[in-house]
């Protein structure tokens, strides 16, 4: 089959599919277009140190383990990507950064527009604390207080995002 | 009420091996709060709970007098949550490194085990890993991954380097309160090993349950991963927090020096590239 029937075939079955296919290199750009949103960095720039400390999400520097240790004694430096330092300042700009933002948050869908949005990683968290992969256990749940903390700090960030008054995406 | 039934069955098994089981909770898994439990921890309550009722809930029970793990709680019923709290007991559901099984092994006390209880608290074990470590779902236990930055220092870890910087010694180190750190710490109490045999220190130390003891990793901002030894943990465990004071390398401490030779040499031996293969160690055969 020559190249330019194949593409062509392939570009129908992708149109089938409901699939667009990728712009031609030489197509022009749409000055209109809108950029796409990595909602993670958007929400990055969203976190204020107001909203931290309100929430007092420097605290899970401290959260008890069942060993005895807490957060910071693994995590102060970042140990799996996540960063518990027991500098709330420093912890804030580590946890603003593209490599630790999925520290505490993850990408959801909205369940009332089905549109993706960014929630607290409760899941990552909760399991967690319950031992998944060896990870020593701590409190856990809705009522927990340092959930509650994240809880806070998460509509703290997604009201400053739906008001507009973030910092430029990080 | 199988559940009930399964308890009765479990005692008889017990008492014809090892002596009579009174449940002293009979009531501990609610038919309700059943339907709630994981398999692990419903063969648990079913099957571990009066082995160590039995057989250990004398010394390791809330009540018992003594400096020795208290691992099991008050009531049969809080028996669960309290052995998680204790990854030496559980060696984190490898049998190869469960306390509640190499303990016995080795003789303790005169408590043993007959080969059904001991099957039972392997089978249990082995629940609990697949529950907790089948994150791909394929019906296994995840290996601990060979690339992450503290595998590569279990394959750096050298006993001629552990023992040239005398970081045996940390078994002896003195608190203020309650002796060396081998008085709580000989079987890894709190994922932290300080037995008096040094070599045996360092071969625990390499397994991905006690690596954390003494060392943790660094990430930079541009992603770059770099195993540092965990100071922060070890100094503000010897300043007191529901830990015995000890001194610290902020008061010239001689253990604290040990271990930053210690670290020197693994990293000497890291950026030489004279390590081993990357990985923990397979833990021990199940004995």
């Amino acid at each position: 089959m020559r190249p330019a029937i194949l593409v062509s075939v392939l570009l129908l079955g992708c149109s089938d599919l409901g699939v667009a296919p990728a712009a031609s290199v030489d197509a022009t750009p749409d000055a209109d277009a809108a950029p796409p949103v990595d909602l993670l960095a958007q929400w990055a720039g969203c976190m204020s140190r107001a909203g931290w400390e309100a929430a007092r999400m420097g605290a899970w520097a401290s959260k008890p383990s069942s060993l005895g240790t807490i957060c910071s004694d693994c995590h102060a430096d970042g140990l799996a990507f996540f960063n518990a330092n027991p500098s709330s300042d420093a912890m804030l700009e580590t946890n603003r950064t593209a490599r630790f933002v999925t520290g505490f948050f993850t990408l959801t869908t909205d369940e009332e527009t089905g549109e993706p949005d960014i929630a607290p990683a409760w899941s990552k968290l909760s399991a967690k604390g319950e031992g998944q992969n060896n990870h020593p256990l701590f409190a856990v749940g809705p009522g927990e207080r340092y959930f509650q903390s994240l809880e806070a700090f998460a509509r703290a960030t997604r009201e400053a995002r739906d008001a507009g008054t973030c910092d430029p995406p990080r | 009420m199988p559940n009930r039934r399964d308890i009765a069955l479990a005692v008889m098994l017990v008492a014809g091996c090892t002596g009579t089981y009174q449940a002293s909770d009979p009531d501990r898994i609610p038919d309700d709060d059943h339907r709630e439990m994981t398999a692990a921890r419903r063969q648990f309550e079913d099957e571990v709970v009066p082995i160590l009722a039995l057989q250990c809930s004398r010394c390791h029970g809330a009540a018992a007098v003594g400096a020795q793990p208290k691992f099991l709680g008050q009531e049969e019923s809080s028996y669960y949550d309290q052995i998680l709290r204790y990854p030496s007991v559980t060696g984190n559901f490898d049998p190869g490194l469960a306390g509640i099984l190499t303990k016995i092994a080795a003789g303790h006390y005169d408590v043993t085990y007959s080969a059904e209880q001991r099957q039972s608290i392997a089978d249990w074990l082995a629940a609990e890993a697949l529950e907790r470590g089948d994150g791909d779902g394929d019906g296994d236990v995840d290996q601990p991954a060979a690339v992450n930055p503290l595998a590569e220092w279990a394959g750096c870890m050298r006993l001629d380097d552990w023992a040239a910087s005398n970081m045996g010694s940390w078994a002896n180190k003195q608190t203020e309160e309650d002796g060396p750190c081998s008085n709580c710490h000989q079987d890894g109490l709190a994922r932290f090993f300080a037995d008096v045999d040094s070599s045996e220190m360092f071969a625990m130390h390499r397994y991905e349950l006690y690596i954390i003891g003494f060392f943790t990793v660094k990430v930079d901002p541009d992603g770059t991963q770099t195993v540092v030894p965990a100071l922060g943990k070890l100094r503000r465990m010897g300043r007191g927090n529901f830990h015995p004071n000890y001194p610290t390398d902020e008061e010239g401490d001689a253990d604290f020096a040990d271990l930053a030779e210690f670290y020197r040499l693994t990293m000497t031996r890291k950026e030489s590239g004279q390590c081993a293969a990357p990985g923990f160690p397979a833990p021990p055969e199940e004995i």
